[in-house]
């Protein structure tokens, strides 16, 4: 194996081991290229995980926080989210936030590449769902996804395992969404319901958003990346890349980066392509200056690091009077539905959301939520209260679709820095008028449905403030150089041998988790950038 | 023991330990039926004394009120805090901040207690590697979700 750093250019340099970065570099090992691959963090192993001990709840509030700030790892970067009502979630390591996320993986609707012809609103993407619907099918495969063909919110679509079960609480939603005559299926999920391509069938152990020990989850450190090392793509680990550097041309030629220690290292290549999601991605663009890009590197423009778009969430909680057993099964996978998800003006904002039911909450969850929600007490009532709040709770989530806004923004902060003291991003961000009167009717909606289901009670936290789990949109991709950063298949305009391939790319944020919607499009690049090899850098 | 030794190994005095305790058992009392200690007893002490050791802020806002709540019973009940009746007890402990910024960490340390999870009807061990059996769900429950047809938008 050639030494590392190496004193030649690699073929290609991919920043970031992500799920975009693990599916794109699987695709791309059958070329033989040179692929290197540079990861802030680390692999995980399946005994560091919180599920494997019984303090495992408690786990979410220190080293597995949702938020890089809580967490403070040597990998991770701080993010001043402070001007925001939405804290940025993330993971650092292989496999990156697919580590941490819930594996909820529906896809985007056809409309969802449209909304401007269709709605008004928004922009269209310059490509549609077609193009995207057999790496859709691949991934599906790739992943391990379960779920059941025939929802009628989809058109035809593969999956290849069965889907979660649903449990008593499922159920029990189920049927409230059938009293009001109102759409849901169960919900696909990057969860193996049965062995599946070596690993072991999910056992419904409940802690998923902690880390998936039975490797049951499809974090892309278990699904793609065995398989693409496998193919000879070198990944290496505890590298942080601050720049991104260009020759004479103004052509990318490499990186900076530092090893563990904080040491800086160059390794030069052909192609660079940054997967480092839509924080990550603007950040390392925005750092990247140069006499070629004074203004961060792929950025004439001036959209790189613009128009981030999150989810806003709205998560309602149903008080049940009998016991629901929520705190079995995938936490984040049970059933969604799309009643809601086409635009219909009459409701008072363009576009939609998703419901996502949830299962309910764990006893030192259940207790941090009671008391955040005025719920639970101290002293002599406190078990009264407990008891009526624990394994009688049902969660839900209405993903709000954000429509993008130049004035929401990933910036550098003036003095923030991270561990190797590298600027650190700074978000600027606000609720619009449109999503603010979507996570109202969210909101409605969520505790009619809930009522019908036979909740005593709901709890509403909207917009939920650590839930910025979806980061989409700091480098559209479009047609026209003027308008958006990098072009279809993620190639940036202004830098012909530089690609784009996560959530930044978004054009539009659409009401469903984005993961498989970020790989598919991963999956897209990979091919088009193959089909593109002989004149790439002509 | 030095002080600086004593900061890292020991967060607080047994005296300081022994107020801890009760201030626990106000936060999450036992159950009228006696079926559980409160949290105090139970042990969620060494759970909070861990948290007080890694927050040395913490330690010393803790430590301060534990000063503040003893001279409080002195003025009030001419009693050491911790010979006080439970009411007596109780009502000191709701006025002082500290318990606020502790709450959570008692909480956390009661319920995942394995007697508490136990009392709960939980069987106390880590998820991992048993997990949970779920019963398959009647399919009959789509039927009225798939009379009503197709619900995205061509395009």
């Amino acid at each position: 194996m050639t030494p590392f750093p190496s004193p030649e250019p690699v073929d290609v340099l991919i920043v970031g081991a992500g799920a975009a970065a693990a599916a794109f570099a699987w695709s791309l090992a059958e070329t033989r290229m040179n692929i290197l691959c540079l990861e802030q963090g680390g692999w995980m192993r399946n005994d560091d995980y919180p599920g494997m001990r019984t303090d495992w709840e408690a786990r979410q509030f220190g080293d597995f926080a949702l938020s890089p700030n809580v967490r403070g790892r040597r990998e991770d970067y701080p993010i001043n989210d402070g001007a925001s009502p939405i804290q940025v979630s993330n993971f650092n390591a292989v496999g990156g936030s697919t580590i941490l996320y819930a594996a909820h993986f529906p896809r985007f609707h056809p409309s969802d590449f449209k909304s401007r012809t269709l709605d008004g609103v928004g922009d269209d993407w310059p490509i549609d769902y077609a193009r995207l619907a057999p790496y859709y099918d691949l991934n599906a495969r790739m992943m391990g996804v379960s779920g059941l063909a025939g929802d009628p919110a989809y058109p035809a679509k593969q999956l290849p395992l069965p889907p979660v079960p649903l449990g008593k609480l499922g159920e029990t939603l189920a049927r409230g969404f059938n009293r009001l005559g109102w759409h849901w299926w169960p919900s696909d999920s990057a969860i193996v319901t049965a062995e599946y391509e070596g690993r072991a069938a999910c056992i419904n152990a409940g802690t998923c958003l902690l880390g998936c020990p039975q490797g049951a989850k499809g974090s892309a450190d278990v699904t793609y990346w065995p398989l693409a090392l496998r193919k000879g793509v070198r990944l290496e680990t505890h590298c942080r890349v601050r720049e991104i550097t260009v020759d004479a041309h103004g052509m990318a030629d490499g990186v900076i980066y530092h090893d563990a220690e904080g040491t800086e290292h160059r390794q030069r290549a052909h192609v660079v392509v940054v997967a480092c999601n839509g924080i990550g991605t603007p950040r390392l663009l925005l750092n990247s200056r140069s006499r070629h890009f004074p203004d961060g590197l792929a950025n004439r423009s001036g959209l790189v690091g613009k128009r981030l778009m999150f989810h806003p969430y709205a998560m309602v909680t149903g008080l049940f009077d009998e016991p629901l057993e929520g705190h079995k099964g995938p936490t984040g996978c049970c059933i969604m539905s799309q009643e809601f998800y086409e635009t219909d003006r009459s409701r008072g904002f363009a576009r939609g959301y998703s419901f996502e039911i949830l299962r309910g909450f764990g006893p030192v969850s259940t207790a941090m939520l009671g008391m955040t929600w005025g719920r639970l007490t101290s002293g002599a009532d406190h078990h009264r209260a407990y008891a009526e709040l624990f394994d009688r709770n049902a969660g839900m989530v209405a993903i709000c679709e954000d429509l993008p806004d130049e004035g929401n923004t990933v910036t550098l902060d003036p003095e923030l820095k991270d561990a190797d003291g590298v600027p650190a991003p700074r978000v600027t961000y606000r609720l619009s008028e449109n999503s603010t009167a979507m996570l109202e009717h969210a909101v409605a909606r969520g505790r009619e449905v809930l009522t019908a289901a036979g909740a005593v009670d709901t709890v509403v936290q909207a917009p939920l403030p650590f839930a910025g789990w979806h980061l989409m949109g700091t480098a559209r991709m479009g047609d026209d150089a003027e308008t958006s950063v990098v072009n279809s298949w993620g190639r940036a305009h202004d830098v012909p041998n530089l690609f784009v391939i996560d959530g930044s790319v978004f054009v539009t944020a659409a009401g469903v988790n984005p993961t498989n919607t970020i790989q598919a499009l991963a999956l897209h690049i990979a091919d088009t950038l193959k089909r593109n090899l002989a004149t790439l850098l002509d | 023991m030095t002080h600086a030794s004593r900061e890292t190994v020991e967060p607080l005095s047994p005296d300081e330990r022994a107020a801890l305790t009760l201030v626990l058992d106000a936060i999450v009392p036992a159950t009228p039926d006696g079926r559980l200690a409160g949290a105090g007893t139970i042990g969620v002490t060494a759970h909070v004394e861990g948290v007080l050791r890694t927050l040395p802020d913490l330690r010393a806002m803790v430590v301060e009120g534990l000063r503040e709540l003893a001279a409080n019973a002195r003025r009030r009940f001419h009693r050491p805090f911790t010979a006080l009746t439970t009411t007596e007890r109780d009502a000191l402990v709701a006025e002082q901040g500290f318990v606020f910024v502790i709450t959570p960490h008692a909480y956390v340390g009661y319920y995942q207690h394995e007697r508490v999870l136990a009392a709960l009807g939980l069987e106390p061990r880590a998820p991992h590697p048993r997990g949970h059996r779920i019963p398959p769900s009647d399919p009959g429950l789509l039927d009225p979700v798939r009379r009503r047809g197709t619900r995205y938008r061509e395009c």
